[in-house]
């Protein structure tokens, strides 16, 4: 007699039965826990902004909106790609060093070795697919817990990036199209909305209406019955951390491009934000359940608190401390909720 | 409540049970694993708990020892009612669990094993000492060690790393430990699993005078020999019911083994061939209509020549024809699920062939084995076969998604469906509205059980394992899947299937082999699978199981011995 099933908790699942369907359930319905825990997020996301705009000035002003969805655009992205792994019960902790990576690559190939654009993006997006493709290796198929794997990943990124530099600044020789570029707007959106915009639409797609979606799926919801049903489980976890690498890199490039500027460790700080906004993500829309816009409902709650902190005018490290306490209240509700699930 | 016990000893009220459990129920998502349980276990009882996996045991004893919580029905611990919030608080009542596996920590001492995680938490009374605790006169927790030691016979093995000693004397220090926390009822889970006859012999020669003086206990086990031979009374459960109570001393093996796979055995016990098929009609007419024994007229499915996959299944000879529903039983571990698993693709052929319609084939993994029109039906539902939070539609098509995706790989829902809207219809699923977009977990065992069915309805096999398919359903959907294996045989399907249950296996299927140590060792056909004759070969298979592993233990066993008492 197996009991287990509750416990698995990222799960093999489809958007809900459509309005008038009636769900045939033999047992007992939702719980209050389950109808309300959802509301959480969106109600403590409000909160916030009805405090920062009574609290301050500014923070609800068009411009300070702007860069809010301005600053969050590139964390999305790498926060999405982040989701993949999560859904599977994996995880990746490379993601920042990754898009360390990709910035120095990048910049040193653009401005130092006066490479094509085009080909300076290939060549930073094949490196990153071969870093997530040895991650996926390492625990899909060698099967060493991702802690350790990503973890040894990560040191060695960052190791690339002083090694790539010559831990010498690069600045000046970006290409200026595409610099200008990612700090145009379109009317008042920044352009990198819509691009995150883009990449969110796409890991949405992928996720709930495509075929490796499924098998993602599946692999977190049930992995052994994913084995037997037929799915290549290690092909699919590899995939989930190249995609997730490719994200991070992606938003490296970008990155590189906005500020024109490249030095090593001095990139996109972005793996406990996009740790954070994964598990409020897992809080909203589905409950307990790691969803793509949830996600960015993540990221924006993370940018949202990081904003009006400043305006309040706290010192910066506020924010660490604020981001450590909504990761783990995100964490303990989900706990909470799990345990309901299991006994 | 204890110190009671300790003063008045045995003279205390006969009548009073220790435990006793009434009407005791826990549903499961998909299954009712408990269905109003009642027992009571007497005061110095051994209590024997038999039944085959999922029939219901190991929730009861999750129940007992507070790691989980009944839905309904009452737990009473001498007379009063009692609920347990933790497994922590199942032994502060006095209720102890000595669980299957080996829980030792093999680089400490044997003392030090004892004394694991008591020190923060010993009862007052054995801080203080003094004559209030069972084994009374100790005046700390060392001497309270050394007390139940010498009642184990392991004071010699105190200081001895445990990792070194012999299986017995390591589930000897778990009982040990156990007892150290004064407990009313001792639950023994297999605790002779792992060891050879000799060691089982003294290990029940401990436990016998233990029942007698300190604690009730409920022993669960497989092997029906031991359960016979140790307790006083036995229970059998099968669907999550007590089928059975009698008392051990009227009980044969054989009764008892068909007690648990649940075949009819009163009366007529060797001319019973009342077997009969899903519409209730004697299995002589449905061979005259010519379904089943008539396999070796039609063309073969399916060939194992000599297969091994190390070290499960050894040297497994199977012809699988058309239209046959072909039986495989054997006690748990007997490497009945594995040879399935061999055929699935999910274990590594060491040796010997596999030939699919007249072509030997190689299947590497699960996808080829699909490939090669072959589905398979895993045993324990929920760990193997179900995503619980999917929608029954997404369950069912998980294998067959790229027959539902279009361009760029975006899954057709519409399409996805109504194609399982139709097969679920079908299975006469209910309810049916709206059925195929309800997570699955909604559902009972039953209905989850069809969904899986429809899952390999989908594609177009003709070879069908099914691995224990009506465990942890009720008898209405029992019913209907046998209709549907029916069914499939009808059509041209071959079709195996493992099972624990004789009357299953009696009904289902015209030929039946009995595997044994990963090999078959007996075979019965045609008018010889009988609910019967199918429980009497468990139980023989069985017995040489015992044989063969006594074997196997012996030499190092007794090497044992001396080696653990020589060290220091």
């Amino acid at each position: 007699m197996t009991i287990s099933d509750g416990q698995t908790s990222p799960a093999y699942s489809v958007p809900a039965a459509p309005a008038g369907a009636s769900a045939p359930s033999e047992r007992t319905g939702r719980t209050v826990l389950e109808v309300f825990a959802p509301l959480g997020v969106p109600i403590m996301t409000l909160a916030m902004v009805a405090y920062f705009g009574l609290a301050t000035t500014g923070f609800l002003s068009i411009g300070n909106i702007t860069d809010v969805l301005s600053n969050s655009a590139l964390p999305v992205i790498v926060a999405v790609g982040l989701t993949f792994p999560l859904v599977m019960g994996e995880f990746d902790l490379s993601i920042s060093a990754l898009a360390g990576l990709a910035t120095i690559l990048y910049a040193q190939l653009v401005a130092k070795e006066d490479m094509s654009p085009a080909i300076a993006i290939v060549i930073t997006l094949v490196a990153a697919l071969a870093a997530g493709a040895f991650n996926g290796l390492m625990v899909a198929y060698v099967g060493l817990p991702a802690l350790v794997a990503t973890i040894a990943m990560s040191s060695f990124l960052i190791g690339m990036q002083f090694y790539v530099s010559g831990s010498v600044q690069i600045y000046g020789g970006f290409p200026e199209a595409l610099v200008a570029f990612s700090r145009s707007s379109l009317g008042p959106v920044p352009t990198l909305v819509i691009v995150a915009g883009v990449i969110v639409l796409g890991a949405w797609v992928l996720l709930e209406k495509s075929v490796f979606g499924r098998h993602v799926k599946a692999v977190g919801g049930n992995a052994e019955a994913a084995r037997l049903a037929g799915v290549n489980v290690q092909r699919t976890r590899a995939l989930g951390f190249i995609l997730c690498g490719l994200a991070a890199s992606i938003a490296g490039i970008i990155f590189a491009n906005k500020q024109a500027v490249a030095y090593p460790l001095a990139g996109l700080d972005v793996l406990l934000p996009s740790f954070t906004a994964a598990f409020i993500g897992a809080a909203t829309f589905r409950f307990g359940e790691f969803n793509v816009f949830g996600t960015v409902v993540g990221v924006l709650v993370t940018q949202i608190a990081a904003n009006g902190l400043i305006l309040l005018g706290v010192p910066n490290y506020t924010t660490y401390v604020f981001q450590g306490v909504i990761l783990l209240i995100a964490l303990i509700f989900a706990r909470i909720v799990s345990l309901r699930h299991a006994t | 409540m204890i110190n009671d016990y300790a003063i008045t000893g045995r003279s205390m009220d006969e009548a009073r049970p220790v435990l006793d459990v009434r009407e005791l129920s826990k549903r499961y998502p998909g299954t009712l694993a408990l269905d109003r349980v009642s027992l009571r276990v007497a005061e110095n009882e051994i209590l024997g708990l038999a039944g085959h996996n999922g029939a219901g045991k190991s929730t009861l004893t999750r129940m007992l020892t507070g790691a989980g919580r009944p839905d309904f029905g009452e737990i009473l611990l001498d007379g009063q009612s009692v609920k347990f919030r933790s497994p922590d608080d199942a032994i502060t009542h006095g209720i102890a669990q000595v669980p299957q596996p080996l829980m030792i920590v093999p680089n400490l001492t044997g003392r030090e094993n004892f004394l694991l995680g008591m020190h923060a938490r010993l009862p007052r009374s054995l801080r203080r000492g003094g004559e209030a605790i069972w084994f009374g006169g100790g005046d700390s927790a060392e001497a309270a060690v050394e007390l139940v030691a010498q009642h184990l016979h392991l004071t010699r093995f105190l200081d001895a790393k445990v990792g070194r000693l012999r299986p017995v004397t390591q589930r000897l220090i778990m009982i040990g430990r156990a007892l150290l926390r004064s407990p009313r009822l001792i639950i023994l889970d297999e605790p002779t699993a792992n060891l050879a006859q000799s060691e089982v012999e003294l290990l029940f020669s401990i436990l016998r005078p233990l029942a007698r003086d300190r604690a009730s206990v409920v022993y669960i086990t497989h092997r029906l020999d031991e359960m016979l031979d140790l307790c006083d009374r036995v229970i059998v459960m099968r669907q999550g019911r007590v089928v059975a109570e009698s008392k051990a001393e009227t009980l044969t093996k054989k009764i008892l083994g068909g007690l648990i796979t649940g075949a009819d055995l009163s009366g007529r016990v060797d001319t019973l061939v009342a077997d009969i098929d899903v519409h209730g009609r004697p299995r002589v007419a449905l061979e005259a209509g010519g379904l089943s024994s008539t396999s070796d007229a039609t063309e073969e499915v399916l060939r194992c020549e000599d297969l091994f996959a190390l070290p499960r299944t050894r040297g497994i000879n199977i012809r699988l024809h058309r239209g046959e529903v072909l039986g495989i039983a054997g006690r748990d571990g007997s490497g009945r699920t594995s040879l399935l698993r061999t055929l699935w693709g999910d274990r590594r052929v060491t040796a010997g062939r596999v030939i699919i319609r007249g072509k030997a084939v190689r299947i590497s993994c699960p996808r080829e084995a699909i490939n090669a029109g072959i589905a398979y039906l895993p045993e324990e539902r929920a760990a193997n076969a179900i995503f619980p939070s999917a929608t029954v539609a997404a369950n069912a098509t998980l294998p067959w998604l790229s027959r539902f995706a279009r361009l760029g790989g975006i899954v057709h829902a519409n399409a996805e469906v109504s194609e399982v809207s139709r097969l679920l219809k079908r299975l006469d699923m209910r309810p049916l509205k709206g059925a195929a977009h309800a997570r699955i977990r909604t559902f009972s065992g039953g209905n989850q059980q069809k969904v899986v069915i429809a899952r390999w309805l989908l594609g177009a096999a003709d070879i069908f394992l099914f691995d224990e398919p009506t465990q942890g359903i009720d008898v209405g959907a029992r019913e209907q899947v046998y209709e549907v294996i029916r069914e499939l045989a009808a059509e041209g399907a071959g079709i195996i299937i493992v099972s624990s249950e004789a009357e299953e296996v009696a009904r289902l299927c015209s030929k039946v082999h009995f595997m044994r140590d990963g090999a078959i060792a007996k075979t019965l056909s045609g008018n010889e699978v009988t609910e019967s004759a199918v429980s009497r070969a468990i139980v023989e298979e069985e017995v040489e199981v015992d044989a063969s592993e006594e074997l196997r233990f012996r030499g190092p066993g007794i090497d044992d011995i001396s080696r653990s008492s020589n060290v220091r």
